[in-house]
């Protein structure tokens, strides 16, 4: 497993936090859904709480289908998924 | 039509990148303000790292010679002349947001900790009422403690980075392992320094997982009125 603090993970958690979290709201549609959860989760986990017990928690969501709509809880994103 | 930002300078010719899913770039110049979209057959976008760089990528090439306000990823209109109503309503407000980040960048401190947290003492079970209340009390007493001492190490932190912002968010223990998130709105030309502060507080601080990223399009700061401006000990 790769270190939670190194550049490259912390990067990819501060684009996603920007890009989902932030920049200008303005009255158009916005419409976000969610892929690669898995990789977007290894970043987005080290917001919430310690690597060992998300892990767990992650894989029981993968199983119940719920791993997209608790991603979008941690990100704080309003999430419409269209798939 | 998909939205990426609002710039000023509408007269610049558009960089060479494409939007997400190769889309090309077009403008839509309202005035003084230009509106920096793609019309995206792959609407809407789904957000995966391939697709946030790639809006990123946009933004980073506008600010080349633009001033930009990110505008937040997904946002699409049913089509120009929604966004031209959108801009001419708004438009003194957009004006002094771009105005407030000219010829600034953001950079983003992070600083991770195991040790620093909130942590619940240890109690017996309580035999009575009063000694409830008084665990209750000791737990909350503990707390404010904890939150003190950790404010007290941000705020050391992130002064030496401060001096150079012109606005700042700081958020103290956002989550358990962090002790502070900081995103700083610093003039662009100032940004090596402010990295080679950030290298000198990791030096400093070796105990303290530290990573700072940047320099980023002023996403935290595109807002006049932002609900998440949360200045310590302010």
């Amino acid at each position: 497993m790769s270190d939670l603090y190194d550049q490259e993970n912390v990067t990819l958690l501060d684009l996603v936090d920007r890009l989902l979290n932030k920049g200008v709201v303005i009255a158009g549609d916005l419409v976000i859904s969610v892929a690669d959860v898995d990789l977007l989760f290894v970043s987005l986990r080290a917001m919430v709480t310690s690597i060992e017990s998300v892990s767990e928690k992650f894989e029981e969501l993968r199983e119940t289908g719920q791993a997209v709509a608790t991603m979008a809880r941690v990100a704080d994103v309003s999430l419409r998924d269209n798939r | 039509m998909y939205l990426y930002a609002i710039t000023d300078r509408p007269e610049t010719t558009l960089p060479g990148v494409t939007g997400i899913g190769g889309a090309e770039l077009a403008s839509l110049a309202v005035g003084d303000l230009d509106v920096v979209v793609s019309n995206s057959a792959s609407i809407p976008p789904t957000a995966t790292p391939e697709t946030l760089w790639q809006h990123e990528r946009v933004l980073e090439a506008l600010m080349k010679d633009r001033t930009v306000l990110p505008v937040r990823f997904g946002t699409r209109f049913s089509g120009e002349q929604a966004i031209r109503a959108e801009l001419m309503s708004r438009h003194e407000y957009y004006v002094e947001a771009l105005e407030r980040v000219k010829g600034c960048v953001e950079i983003s401190l992070r600083v991770f900790s195991r040790e620093v947290k909130i942590t619940q003492p240890t109690v017996e079970k309580p035999a009575t009422g009063r000694d409830y209340m008084a665990s209750l009390m000791a737990k909350a007493a503990s707390e404010r403690e904890e939150r003190r001492r950790a404010e007290a190490l941000a705020e050391s932190l992130i002064n030496p980075l401060v001096a150079f912002a012109t606005d700042y968010e700081i958020k103290v223990l956002p989550s358990p392992i962090q002790l502070l998130n900081a995103a700083l709105l610093v003039p662009a030309e100032r940004v090596n320094e402010v990295h080679q502060v950030a290298r000198d507080l990791a030096e400093q601080y070796p105990d303290l997982p530290m990573v700072c990223t940047g320099p980023w399009p002023p996403y935290s700061f595109s807002s006049i009125h932002s609900e998440m401006n949360e200045h310590t000990g302010s």
